[in-house]
């Protein structure tokens, strides 16, 4: 039950909804008290979550009750963002529009939406982008998020979703985590799993990451590998299952084409080679080899760590290989399950907001052009062939002046993406439409801004990351003055004529239940199949893993029971890519491979890291999340509770690397990469690695320098064209005053005058007893000190409180 | 279109000859792009050499040389962005590869019309991607 809800009294009405937050998809109810949110409370019914929810799921509500929401569109003028009606923002837009149809074509238009909208509004958007405008630039922060699970699932299994689902972490014997830190990023899915572990000992949990996380901390085996060698790791693992024999020969004779790559691959992956190039001791990446050799049943689970480094679709691919060289998928309690990080991005991709055609249909192939022309009726050179663009692509077009409208749905760039600066000047170059409920980062670079419904003011569908489709119930109405995503796209269809080829309105449904309607028609068949999804279905059984159809008017818990892939060149959603360069294939070349309903196991190569560290910038950089924070806390930044608890950015440092610099716990400093620097105060922690750094990406306004993505990279995966975030250089600065020791000072003094202890006043000046200093001397002081410790969420966590400190380990300290 | 063609596979000999430039890791990703690329085209000049030149050979090699660039055009702005920011690469020779890329990209434009004309409007959609074929768009 939210905590908050005590204070507000009796509620009038619970309503069924599902959590925007984060990908688990929880079962909640919103607290609705005189047309007004109040609280939400876990859905005790719901399978995934038990009537858990995590405590930015708790605290989601604030943002509908804010007061700074918008309540209406504003235009640029003169400089200034204006109020202005409906009509007046969206003839704007439609003019706009057409301009930049007339002038520059249709990929002069470009949507980037949101991993958190429902699959109605996504679905509108592919019906809108690809055959009103016919743009094939079509891309959301899920490029940002989890565009390399779709790029992992087309490369191995033909088609997207993901094989397992969180039933078979219920069942399964060892489960590993893999760049993934559900303690802070899915705590719901998180306690599931560790109250299974408490009362059965299972699963066994292996953790693989380059920061000692909260999951870390509770796993029974830790790889804690060196920035970037993800896949050095997966190659030395394969290296032992082959050497060793811990394989289903079987299962690649009948199921799998490609073998033999992964042979000559992985050969010279010695355990001699992996641990030089991973910092893992041989002895522990044996062990874990042993563990995935020998186990019964496997879950391997991925997300950021995974996505945003170096050889990011390499990687998953890689883990995709070990389940199928040990047939450990499509079974109870084994499988891939690649993550999502927010509550719909898989959904994007499934009905076509994004990447490949609605439906899993290949954008390169003939036929599904020509069935999606006929599903839509228009004529098939409406719509755009061939692989689409990521938004690192199309700010690229927006520099060169090739994107005349760039139209941004509940997305924060401006914040989130990576080398912010870049990104600002391609969006000051272009015509920019944000729909946002808030002012954010992003609006201050806006054309034209349109205030939309927030969670539980609209009604729709999410699927979360393990393709179940869950409700979303409406439980009040929007503020005046407000409309939801799905009917600010319905008014902009309108408002252009777009028309099917019998001169029809290309869009007739009028409400998201018959949106989903229609797109139930364009699901069947496909890997997708919702054709026996109802909302009232949905709602029922508490949600439903796709395909929802004939055969399985229940869902599926798991894919690939069968051991059939989505690999025959006409049933496959792309021809996929060459996993080295990012080439994409031909039909002919997919079709020489011949997998025709076979996995495929590829030859997977290690690439270092791009940028590295050196001279100039010594630490390894990496970005990352927090639990009390979403993305870049539009929402859960309203929340008083969730802001006081985590209210700026910091940077953590080791305890070896702190006392080499003199930076004490809290002190101000400039983190600078070749892209700029930002100031925030020091954690030191034993939680990264001596050379490593840690900024989370939640915090930075244009005024407050303390965004992450001032300094990180803007070089993506070549598959997957998901950013690096994870891997750069920086160098870190304290940042001081400097004090002249007067006739009247002394030492004493000055570390009392600053809130400083004599050890912490000398450890900043390199000083050794007996701390003297003279009239004249200089002492650096830092600029300020703030409290940068961040209470546990957990209640089993063994660990108290950050930041860890040792002060036994300074050098001067008496016994 | 030959010649465009010619001019398009000096210009991969040059970059060959002139590879790799600094040791980034990225350009091992760029390299086998620009071998293959060289060697399609390569391909493509013997096939327009016969008098009846096999035109479903000829689709597979184009399509092959526009989906090496699509791979390439990233993977080269990203190896100048970081070349400059490692600065291992003096700034004008970094500018001078990808001034040369460039030239690449505008002669693979220049061939759409041509390939359009072998192939037709819609064959042609699914051997050149989007962007190289841009053309002022719908009729609102």
């Amino acid at each position: 039950m939210d905590i908050n809800l005590y204070s507000q009294g009796d509620v009038n009405k619970w309503v069924y909804s599902t959590c925007n937050i984060c990908s688990i998809g929880c079962g909640c109810y919103i607290g609705v008290k005189d047309n007004k949110i109040v609280g939400i409370k876990g859905n005790e019914d719901h399978d995934i979550n038990r009537g858990r929810l995590d405590p930015k799921g708790e605290n989601q509500w604030y943002a509908n009750n804010s007061p700074d929401r918008l309540l209406t569109p504003l235009i640029r003028k003169d400089g200034t963002l204006q109020p202005a009606s409906w009509d007046e923002a969206m003839n704007l837009i439609v003019t706009r529009t057409k301009e930049t149809l007339r002038t520059i074509g249709s990929d002069g238009i470009a949507f980037y939406s949101t991993g958190q909208g429902t699959l109605e509004t996504y679905y509108t958007i592919a019906k809108v982008g690809r055959a009103g405008l016919r743009s094939h630039l079509l891309d959301a922060n899920t490029r940002l998020c989890t565009a390399t699970t779709e790029w992992c699932l087309f490369q191995s299994f033909g088609a997207d979703g993901v094989p397992a689902s969180f039933e078979d972490v219920d069942l399964t014997d060892t489960i590993m985590f893999f760049g993934h830190n559900p303690a802070e990023t899915g705590t719901v899915f998180f306690e599931r799993i560790m109250e299974r572990k408490r009362r059965t000992g299972k699963p066994y949990i292996i953790v693989v990451d380059v920061r000692k996380t909260l999951t870390a901390k509770e796993a029974d085996l830790f790889l804690q590998l060196k920035p970037g060698t993800n896949l050095a790791l997966l190659n030395g693992i394969v290296h032992l299952l082959l050497k060793n024999g811990w394989i289903d020969k079987d299962f690649i004779r009948e199921h799998t084409v490609g073998f033999e790559r992964i042979q000559w691959a992985t050969e010279p992956w010695t355990p001699s080679l992996a641990a030089k190039v991973t910092g893992i001791p041989e002895h522990i990446m044996e062990m874990a080899t042993h563990v995935i050799g020998t186990t019964n049943s496997l879950v391997c689970t991925t997300l950021q760590g995974a996505y945003q480094s170096a050889d990011a679709t390499s990687s998953c691919v890689a883990i995709n290989n070990i389940h199928l060289i040990r047939g450990l998928i499509g079974k109870p309690g084994s499988g891939p399950l690649h993550m999502a990080g927010q509550p719909s991005s898989s959904g994007n991709r499934t009905v076509g907001g994004v990447g490949t055609y609605p439906g899993n249909r290949n954008p390169g192939n003939p036929k599904h052009i020509k069935e999606m022309a006929e599903l839509w009726n228009v004529n098939t050179s409406d719509l755009e062939v061939g692989p689409e663009k990521g938004i690192e692509e199309i700010v690229h077009l927006m520099e060169k002046g090739k994107v005349g409208l760039f139209w941004n749905i509940n997305t924060n760039p401006m914040a989130s993406l990576p080398n912010r600066q870049r990104a600002k000047k391609a969006f000051e170059n272009t015509f920019v439409v944000v729909q946002d409920p808030f002012l954010t980062e992003t609006t201050e670079v806006a054309d034209v801004v349109l205030p939309p419904a927030i969670w539980g003011e609209k009604e729709g569908t999410m699927e979360n990351a393990d393709r179940t489709i869950n409700l979303l119930t409406k439980a009040v109405d929007p503020p005046n003055g407000v409309k939801s995503d799905f009917d600010i796209l319905l008014d902009f269809a309108k408002r252009m004529g777009f028309k099917t080829k019998d001169g029809k309105p290309l869009i007739t449904y009028e409400t998201p239940e018959q949106c989903f309607e229609e797109w139930k028609k364009v699901s069947k068949g496909r890997p997708s199949d919702m054709s026996a999804a109802t909302y009232e279905k949905l709602k029922e059984n508490n949600g439903l893993r796709w395909p929802i159809d004939e055969k399985h008017p229940l869902g599926t818990p798991r894919l690939y029971s069968d051991f059939k892939f989505h690999t025959f060149p006409d049933n496959a959603q792309t021809y996929g890519k060459d996993l080295f360069t990012g080439r994409p294939r031909t039909k002919e070349e997919f079709e020489s491979m011949q997998a025709n309903g076979r996995a495929i196991l590829y030859d997977t190569h290690y690439v270092p890291s791009v940028e590295q560290p050196r001279q100039e910038y010594p630490f390894w950089l990496t970005t990352g999340r927090l639990v009390w924070h979403w993305h870049t806390r539009t929402k859960t930044g309203r929340s008083p509770y969730l802001q006081m608890i985590a209210p700026e950015g910091y940077v953590e440092i080791n305890i070896v690397d702190a006392e080499s610099l003199g930076i004490i716990p809290g002190e101000l400093v400039k983190v600078s990469s070749p892209r700029g620097s930002i100031n925030v105060p020091a954690r030191v922690v034993d939680t990264v690695q001596p050379g490593l750094v840690f900024i989370p990406f939640h915090y930075g306004t244009w005024e407050n320098n303390q965004s992450a993505n001032e300094l990180t990279v803007d070089f993506t995966d070549p598959l997957s064209k998901q950013p690096t975030f994870k891997q750069c250089s920086c160098k870190i600065e304290p940042v001081r005053n400097k004090i002249t020791i007067s006739e009247k000072q002394t030492f004493e003094d000055i570390a009392e005058t600053n809130a400083l202890s004599l050890e912490e006043l000398a450890k900043i000046n390199h000083m050794i007893p007996p701390y003297r200093a003279d009239i004249g001397d200089q002492i650096e002081v830092p600029l300020s000190r703030t409290n940068v410790e961040i209470p546990p969420y957990m209640p089993y966590r063994n660990i108290q409180i950050f930041p860890h400190f040792s002060q036994a380990e300074l050098p001067f300290k008496k016994e | 279109m030959y010649h465009t063609i010619a001019r398009t596979y000096q210009t991969f000999q040059y970059l060959l000859e002139n590879f790799p430039i600094n040791n980034n890791p990225l350009e091992l990703r760029i390299k086998p792009l620009l071998y293959e690329s060289n060697h399609v085209l390569y391909q493509i000049l013997l096939i327009l050499h016969q008098p009846q030149p096999n035109l479903h050979q000829l689709k597979q090699l184009f399509s092959i040389l526009y989906r090496d660039d699509e791979a390439l055009e990233p993977l080269v702005r990203a190896w100048g962005r970081a070349s400059l920011w490692m600065e291992v690469t003096p700034s004008n020779i970094v500018q001078h590869r990808l001034d040369l890329y460039q030239n690449i990209q505008k002669y693979l434009k220049r061939l759409v019309p041509y390939i359009k004309g072998i192939y037709g409007e819609e064959d042609a959609r699914y051997i050149v991607p989007p962007l190289y074929r841009r053309k002022v768009g719908a009729d609102y």
